[in-house]
């Protein structure tokens, strides 16, 4: 029995960084904040009395400056881990990952490479308002030559974090920041958890739930509720959107003939569009209905609380839409 | 311009109607008032009218179909102009063959026809149940779906797939009943299960009647006609044997008007005599007359049987005696009249020979009881013996 305990997903995603940086010296983190501070979500404290100051480096608010000395890091040997405080602020880092770090390998024909990791941050409910709220992670899913990643428990996020700091491409890695605070089971042992393999988080065989990050406990919320109408959803969990397992998808909605996808981030143009345009293409003839999407209201995230709480998919707004396709 | 001719509503709850026969064919000129077609309701067989001139074209429906209310049958055209294109919407599909009826009455338009390419015709269908529907070789146009807005499932089709596959012991169908019979098993049932009945039976010398009869004229009038006129005229006296069991209550209807029961080809239909209490015994007699043609015809109009508050059924001319006769809801009675015979009687401590008739009358006992009804019948059979003081 392989020994394991209790963390938080944001002590999981420290003893990653932390152990990959033991591991490989190439490894070094920058950012605003993340040094002193241990960032202002507190996940990466203690690591700059490990590692040091060159290792853990504060910067100036410069996310566009910094990205690109982390760019040209990977692409002269170092392994980089930029520390982007709010997904939000991927902005001002798109040319850095979009022009630069995602294209560099196949304009020098292969012979450069950019193995970094861009971490951020995603989800709404923290009162944070409108420019710090955000879940953005679609736009890097649209550019070959990024991954995109995004866990959903303290054991998704270690194993992954891993196998991004690993890659030798670039990554992105996002961690909704109100996910940081949820506990589970992380084994003592080194591990990794390979990119494109989409984790069934619980079996069913009526309704197929495609959940990702903090959705995931959403979904998992509302099939327990359908259980009471004898409803067995299964909720799946792609962990990476790029690369996408589309075969579990698919397999899992031909299985159960009807499907919700659920997202943080807005549906328009979102994950939930692509994810159930690869359903629809792959079981079409096994559906017994649209797939049915879910995703983030459509308006700048509100900062009133209740406003706010209203743009964000819920247990309830999920269990009624499995019903309703469940008829 | 086109005129439509569309199925229509002649009753309040009529869903569809049958085609009986077009009385014009396809290419007749027609001027507006002619009879085009007679359609069979639950009640009765209408004629319809054009509503315009013009020629016959676009027959969609034929003698024997069973068509939703609303649904345009044929067109009314000028001389050389084209019928419009009926809307998939409008147009049977293969399965509503002659006979059968459509699958959602409800859904019936008198709109104006909508874009042709429209597919759909009626519920969705899941991209599973159709494939599904393809390999097992099921008629999705044959199934009801049980999905949200009445989707077709899967499970659907797998159903029906089965229940094809299930060895067919059905007997062969039955001819499907006629709206009449079929109205007349329902009628029947309800009032002899849900309403709880009695009957009071009574003897009455008869001379009287035959006397005025043959005073009258036996070629104009009937016994029963007498007898509409005298059991109107005693139930003005007896407001509660005129009444209606309304859900709980009763109501006292505020005109008399007498059904009389009428043999047509597949059962029987009540039909009405309205104001009886106040028609004078030709009128009545007339009226009766005209309906009795009708019936037999089959061209009985929704409003000769509706309305009737009370009923008499006569049997006398088959020789019946006496006989039992099941309440027409929501009436309190029925009036059941035996033959006139010639039978001995004792008359003053002696045996006589009178011609003699027999009346049972069947009451609700919800509305009247045993007491109010014998008060009545009394009444009525004392009108019989000296219908001179009832009628004018």
């Amino acid at each position: 029995m392989p020994e394991s305990r209790e963390l938080t997903l944001g002590e999981a995603v420290r003893e990653a960084m932390a152990e990959e940086m033991r591991r490989d010296s190439r490894v070094f983190i920058c950012g605003e904040d993340i040094a002193e501070a241990g960032t202002v979500f507190k996940v990466l404290t203690g690591l700059v009395d490990e590692f040091g100051t060159e290792r853990v480096l504060d910067t100036p608010i410069s996310e566009a400056g910094f990205t690109g000395i982390a760019v040209g890091a990977a692409m002269t040997g170092m392994r980089p881990i930029v520390d982007i405080m709010f997904g939000d602020f991927s902005t001002l880092v798109m040319d850095q990952m979009v022009n630069q770090a995602a294209k560099v390998h196949y304009m020098s024909g292969g012979k450069w490479k950019v193995p970094m990791v861009m971490r951020a941050t995603l989800g709404a409910t923290r009162r944070s308002a409108a420019q710090h709220s955000q879940s953005l992670h679609a736009w890097f899913c649209h550019i070959p030559g990024l991954k995109v990643v995004l866990p959903s428990t303290p054991y998704d996020a270690k194993g992954l974090l891993k196998t991004a700091i690993r890659d030798d491409n670039p990554v992105v890695f996002f961690e909704d920041k109100m996910m940081y605070k949820l506990k589970g089971p992380v084994p003592v042992e080194d591990y990794t958890i390979p990119f494109g393999v989409a984790d069934v988080k619980r079996v069913g065989s009526d309704i197929t739930i495609v959940a990702t990050s903090s959705m995931v406990q959403v979904a998992l919320g509302a099939a327990k509720l359908l259980e009471e109408y004898d409803i067995s959803a299964e909720v799946i969990d792609p962990r990476t959107v790029w690369p996408l397992d589309e075969k579990t998808l698919i397999e899992s909605a031909k299985k159960t003939s009807r499907v919700i996808v659920v997202d943080e981030g807005y549906g328009r143009y979102g994950v939930t569009a692509e994810i159930a345009s690869v359903i629809a293409e792959g079981a079409f003839f096994n559906l017994e209905a649209p797939v049915k999407r879910i995703g983030a209201m459509h308006v700048p995230i509100p900062f009133s609380p209740p406003l706010e709480d209203a743009t964000v998919p819920t247990e309830r707004q999920v269990f009624e839409a499995a019903k309703a396709l469940c008829g | 311009m086109a005129t439509s001719v569309v199925m229509p509503a002649l009753e309040m709850a009529q869903e569809t109607g049958k085609i009986v026969s077009w009385i014009k064919k396809e290419g007749d000129t027609v001027t507006k008032g002619e009879i085009l077609l007679e359609v069979e309701t639950d009640k009765a067989v209408v004629e319809i009218e054009a509503t315009a001139d013009g020629v016959l074209a676009g027959v969609k429906s034929h003698e024997g179909d069973v068509v939703p209310v609303g649904t345009t049958i044929a067109w009314l055209v000028a001389p050389g102009e084209q019928p419009p294109a009926y809307s998939p919407a409008n147009v049977p599909s293969a399965r509503a063959g002659v006979g059968a009826i459509y699958d959602r009455p409800g859904r019936s338009q008198t709109a104006p026809a909508e874009p042709a390419e429209s597919p759909k015709s009626g519920a969705q269908i899941s991209p599973k149940a159709r494939r599904l529907a393809k390999e097992k070789g099921v008629d999705l146009s044959k199934i009801r779906g049980t999905g949200p807005d009445g989707t077709i499932t899967s499970e659907d089709v797998l159903k029906a797939a089965e229940t094809a596959q299930a060895p067919t012991a059905a007997p062969e169908a039955a001819p499907r009943l006629s709206a009449v019979a079929r109205l007349m098993a329902e009628r029947t049932t309800q009032s002899w299960t849900q309403v709880p009945h009695f009957f009071l039976a009574r003897d009455v010398d008869a001379g009287a009647l035959i006397e005025l009869r043959e005073k009258l004229g036996t070629k104009a009038v009937t016994h029963t006609d007498l007898l509409v006129a005298l059991t109107a005229r005693v139930l003005a006296k007896h407001p509660k044997m005129n009444a209606s069991w309304d859900n709980g209550s009763i109501r006292l209807n505020p005109s008399i008007n007498i059904s009389v029961a009428m043999a047509v080809q597949d059962g029987v239909v009540g039909a009405v005599i309205p104001n009886a209490d106040k028609t004078r015994i030709p009128d009545i007699a007339a009226q009766r007359k005209e309906l009795t043609e009708r019936a037999r015809s089959g061209r009985l109009k929704p409003a000769d049987v509706s309305g009737g508050t009370f009923t008499i059924t006569n049997l006398g001319m088959y020789n019946v005696d006496a006989f039992n006769a099941i309440i027409a809801p929501p009436q309190a009675a029925i009036l059941a009249v035996g033959r006139i015979a010639d039978r001995v009687v004792a008359l003053n401590g002696q045996p006589a020979v009178r011609a003699m008739m027999t009346l049972t009358l069947s009451g609700d006992h919800r509305v009247v009881d045993g007491a109010q009804a014998a008060v009545f019948l009394n009444d009525l059979a004392e009108a019989i013996r000296a219908p001179g003081d009832w009628i004018g």
